[in-house]
């Protein structure tokens, strides 16, 4: 980055539709963002619409959309980036939660992953300060610890917090832990 | 398949000890530096060529694609 220079980080999908084990197909899901540090897959949704055939006669078809979404985390703010007329791009961006710390921005909120229980759970680094604003409170984390959302009650909690590098909460096991 | 393609895209963001050695905007040349045990392989499923640059995270989705965040503003 230079002075004047406006940022343009972005989110791939990157698809190997021919099955050769190579990406073929790049998307930017979103862009313009500013040192994206955590990512996570959010439920999809669909819809469909009703054309009509290619004359009076024939039956009316039905197109299904996909619309794609994800939870990025970018210095302050939790988005949940949202696609809402399947066509592959981020139409919607809603700020989910802010307040998270940007003490040093490769320690902002990273290392997205879903617990098995269905929370969203991420980490944050050792100079992070966050202050989180919620229905319920303002709930904070101070130096290095994880966080616990929970998309269905708009709830955050904080654990751990100190001066020790949280990892990636869950592994595939299910397992959660910190190293200290 | 994504096993082993997941296995090279980890590959694009960790550090190789000989990579001093290697052209560093090559990726043929990264991948053919691995040395991997007995059993594997890693193939390329995508580089700096198909515009990921500084990956930060890496998801599989349900429908088997790669959700990539990456920055071109984070100070190489």
């Amino acid at each position: 980055m230079i002075p004047g220079e406006v940022p343009n980080d972005k989110v791939l999908i990157l698809e190997d539709t021919d099955h050769t084990g190579r990406a073929d197909k790049v998307t930017v899901f979103a862009d313009h963002l500013m040192i994206p540090t955590g990512l996570e897959i959010a439920p999809e949704t669909s819809f469909e619409v009703e054309t009509k055939g290619g004359d009076e006669k024939s039956s009316p078809r039905k197109a299904k959309y996909f619309c794609s979404a994800c939870y990025v985390g970018e210095g302050t703010k939790l988005w949940l980036l949202t696609d809402t007329d399947g066509d592959g791009h981020a139409d919607k961006r809603e700020v989910v939660l802010r307040g998270f710390g940007t003490g040093d921005n490769h320690q902002n909120i990273n290392s997205f992953r879903w617990s098995p229980g269905g929370d969203l759970m991420f980490s944050q680094g050792l100079h992070a300060r966050a202050r989180i604003e919620t229905p319920y409170g303002i709930v904070p984390l101070d130096a290095a610890g994880f966080w616990r959302f929970r998309p269905l009650e708009q709830r955050i909690d904080a654990f751990y917090g100190g001066h020790a590098e949280p990892q990636n909460p869950w592994d595939s096991r299910g397992r959660t832990g910190a190293r200290c | 398949m994504n096993r082993t393609a997941f296995l090279a895209a980890l590959g694009l963001s960790l550090a190789l000890p000989a990579f001093g050695e290697l052209d560093k905007d090559d990726p043929d040349a990264e991948l053919a530096s691995f040395q991997l045990p007995p059993g594997f392989e890693a193939n390329l499923f995508a580089s700096e060529r198909e515009g990921v640059i500084k990956p930060i995270q890496i998801r599989w989705d349900a429908r088997g694609r790669l959700w990539v965040i990456q920055s071109t503003t984070y100070p190489s």
